[in-house]
């Protein structure tokens, strides 16, 4: 779904003209608010990504995703080795001046840009151009009209979208003082982040996990004891 | 699951349209707005029918056509028109001219007003010196012998057994009477003076109501062959455009005054009846042409036409507001076209336009090929008053089955954006012949009034609805509507309009 889709869904279950822009306008910003709700529900697998840049010799900050909310793990794939990351404080013990360059083995996180975006150090300080590829945790960022004819699948899994719908239409419905609706609308919502968290824990692989015995808590223990079986 | 709504319905529509109130204070049996529509006995709105050519080829070179009618004259039904400079027997829509050596002056107000005084059919303009008769047949039209008594008479009547002309070029006071069963005698002193302009005359009960702006008089005979007449003002008030002076059943006379239409019932008062055209339809007409306006009575629907000039600067009639004798309310405006003269032809309403042309109104549904743009607007109710928000969900319309055309349903309201739907007026059915094509041919339906649901959007205490339909050859029928909706409750808004 776009997200003008989802608001045009969200609209006529309000009950809204779904060509107006005041209309539009009001379903974007609750689209904007029911996202962050969803996104601090878990940690859901499909906010987990990754991307790369390229080292320049001689500069030390770099600049990541604009959704990259938490870096996680840095690597050097040209060098093929991976990336430590360290605090600031160790980088600047390490060399106040930021003078060392050479081949990165550290990262650092360094706050955010002039454009808001998570900005890293890399030391030493690079001296070539070398891929770095990094994996984060992303945060959908605000949408906004131009975003309009986006489509919805690079930020949010395609399970948890019509949960979208459901929430701008529970939060408009809200604001035209039909709480009958928002609360059908909101029911609508749980059940789909329901279905969509229960299959955001099973989302670990081929890996198959094995609840323990409950006998293999508590008193019960095995330990040999010397001796023998006569 | 059955929805969980209100209803509000709107329509009939009995009370006809208002222009005088806003559509908030208009009851659902009255519309706010319309143009081209009609609304019938049960209250139903429908798309006007449109007009044709009645003569095919245009009269004296696309003149403006000042005067026709149809009159029973020499044993046969003829139809006759002044247009121009020239007079015709049109009968059957082939004008041959019947002039003669009359003389006609040609010019859009140079109207002309006619009566059949007995077995000859007598006009007058106000404009040319002599009024001009005509015999039928093939008879060439020929002047008045007025003895000389006067020139240039502008209202006509024939009453009494006598033919009455008045306010003449010398005396716009004056009203002169020929003898009885003698239109050429006139003698030198049988005229009544008024004191002010003559503005129509027009037989009424049993009397003839002579029209000045400051009144209505009545002249009733006596039966004493020295005053044979008695002259009386009744009211003080009368009309201004002695063709818009119109007697329908129930014996009232409506005539046009600056203000609006009044009627008089013979007493000693006259009623304004056009109070519903004030503001939003009489204040836009130039009421300094009013003068010139003129009303048609069509007997089948007891309908009165008023032809009016709409608009500041509009000088001649360009639309017809409809007052209904039956439902005693009015509707139209009908337009898009200007006329100058209009008459009963075949009992159905004709006009004379600009061009040279008799338009036969009431025909097809087109006019003369044109698209006949039409519409009308509901009131505007809040059907739980004005402090409770409603959510509108949808109108369910009840329509005659006409066929597959489709009407535009326009929403608006104070705090919805305005959206249209669409609902089509049934279906071109196809009669189980051997036209009757399987899997292509819909049968032709014997339900007389289908129903249609279109979207409503929005919230707020109101809405209203706009049917429009801009097609050649494509009507509608719209019986009522309901606007079903859920009541929100009281909601405060943070500003007007929309939010």
């Amino acid at each position: 779904m776009t997200n003008l889709e989802v608001m045009q869904t969200a609209l006529r279950r309000v009950g809204l003209n779904v060509g107006s822009s005041t209309f539009k306008s009001g379903a974007r910003t609750y689209l904007n608010m029911v996202g962050k709700d969803i996104q601090s529900r878990e940690k859901w697998n499909w906010m987990f990504k990754a991307s790369t840049f390229d080292t320049v010799d001689g500069t030390q900050a770099y600049s990541l995703a604009s959704d990259a909310i938490t870096p996680l793990s840095f690597r050097n794939t040209t060098q093929n080795h991976v990336i430590i990351m360290m605090s600031s404080q160790d980088l600047d013990a390490a060399d106040p001046d930021h003078s060392i360059s050479g081949d990165p083995t550290w990262a650092i996180l360094d706050g955010v840009d002039s454009s808001g975006y998570t900005q890293i150090a890399l030391y030493p300080k690079p001296d070539s151009v070398d891929t770095i590829a990094y994996r984060y945790y992303s945060l959908v960022p605000d949408f906004v009209e131009s975003n309009d004819s986006d489509s919805l699948d690079g930020y949010y899994s395609p399970i948890v979208q019509p949960a979208l719908v459901y929430g701008v239409a529970s939060l408009y419905k809200e604001e035209k003082g039909d709480d009958q609706g928002a609360v059908a609308d909101r029911q609508e919502m749980e059940r789909v982040l329901a279905v969509a968290s229960r299959q955001n824990a099973n989302a670990q692989g081929n890996r198959i996990y094995r609840m323990r015995r409950s006998d293999e808590v508590g008193h019960f223990g095995f330990s040999p004891e010397e001796g023998t079986l006569t | 699951m059955p929805i969980s709504a209100e209803s509000l319905k709107l329509g009939p529509w009995r009370a006809g349209v208002n222009y005088s109130l806003p559509a908030e204070e208009i009851g659902p049996e009255g519309l706010y707005d319309m143009e081209n529509c009609t609304v019938g006995l049960a209250g139903e709105v429908r798309k006007r029918k449109g007009f044709a050519k009645y003569n095919a080829s245009a009269m004296n070179s696309g003149a403006t056509v000042t005067a026709f009618g149809q009159v029973y004259i020499a044993a046969a039904d003829k139809t006759f028109a002044i247009a121009g400079d020239k007079f015709f027997d049109v009968t059957g829509g082939t004008a041959t001219d019947r002039s003669g050596s009359v003389t006609i002056t040609a010019g859009n107000d140079n109207t002309w007003n006619w009566v059949m005084a007995g077995a000859t059919l007598v006009a007058c303009n106000g404009v040319d010196t002599d009024a001009i008769t005509w015999a039928g047949g093939t008879a060439n039209a020929g002047t008045l012998d007025d003895d000389g008594r006067f020139t240039k008479p502008t209202w006509i009547a024939f009453w009494e057994n006598r033919l009455w002309l008045g306010n003449e070029n010398s005396n716009s006071d004056r009203l002169w009477r020929a003898d009885a069963g003698d239109i050429t005698t006139w003698g030198a002193t049988n005229y009544h003076q008024f004191g002010y302009d003559i503005t129509g005359l027009q037989p009424f009960q049993n009397t003839l109501a002579v029209h000045t702006d400051e009144g209505i008089h009545t002249l009733t005979a006596t039966g004493n062959a020295t005053i044979p007449f008695q002259q009386q003002q009744r009211t003080q008030r009368g009309t201004i455009a002695g063709r818009s002076i119109v007697t329908i059943p129930g014996e009232r006379q409506v005539f046009v005054r600056s203000d609006g239409i009044y009627q008089w019932t013979g007493g000693a008062q006259v009623d304004k009846i056009s109070f519903a055209l004030d503001d939003r339809y009489w204040s836009s007409l130039n009421t300094a042409r009013l003068a010139y306006s003129f009303a048609l009575y069509y007997p089948a629907k007891e309908e009165v036409w008023f032809f009016l000039p709409y608009g500041s600067t509009q000088t001649t009639m360009n639309s017809v507001a409809i007052y209904s004798g039956r439902l005693d309310a009015w509707f139209g405006p009908y337009n898009n076209f200007t006329r100058d003269s209009a008459a009963l032809v075949d009992d159905l309403p004709h006009a004379g336009d600009f061009a040279g042309f008799i338009m036969a109104h009431e025909t097809n549904n087109n006019d003369d090929g044109s698209a006949i743009k039409a519409f009308f607007e509901t009131a505007a109710i809040a059907p739980l008053g004005d402090s409770v928000e409603c959510r509108w969900l949808y109108a369910r319309t009840l329509f005659d089955n006409i066929g597959d055309f489709d009407v535009s349903v326009q929403q608006t309201g104070a705090g919805i954006v305005s959206n249209t739907e669409t609902i089509t007026m049934g279906q071109s059915g196809a009669l189980l012949d051997s036209t009757f094509v399987l899997d292509s041919s819909a049968l032709e339906s014997d339900v007389s009034a289908l129903t249609d649901d279109s979207d409503l959007f929005g919230y707020d205490p109101r809405t209203t609805l706009r049917f429009s339909n801009f097609i050649d050859d494509e009507t509608f029928t719209i019986r009522r509507t309901n606007l079903m909706y859920k009541p929100i409750g009281r909601t405060r808004h943070r500003k007007t309009g929309i939010e």
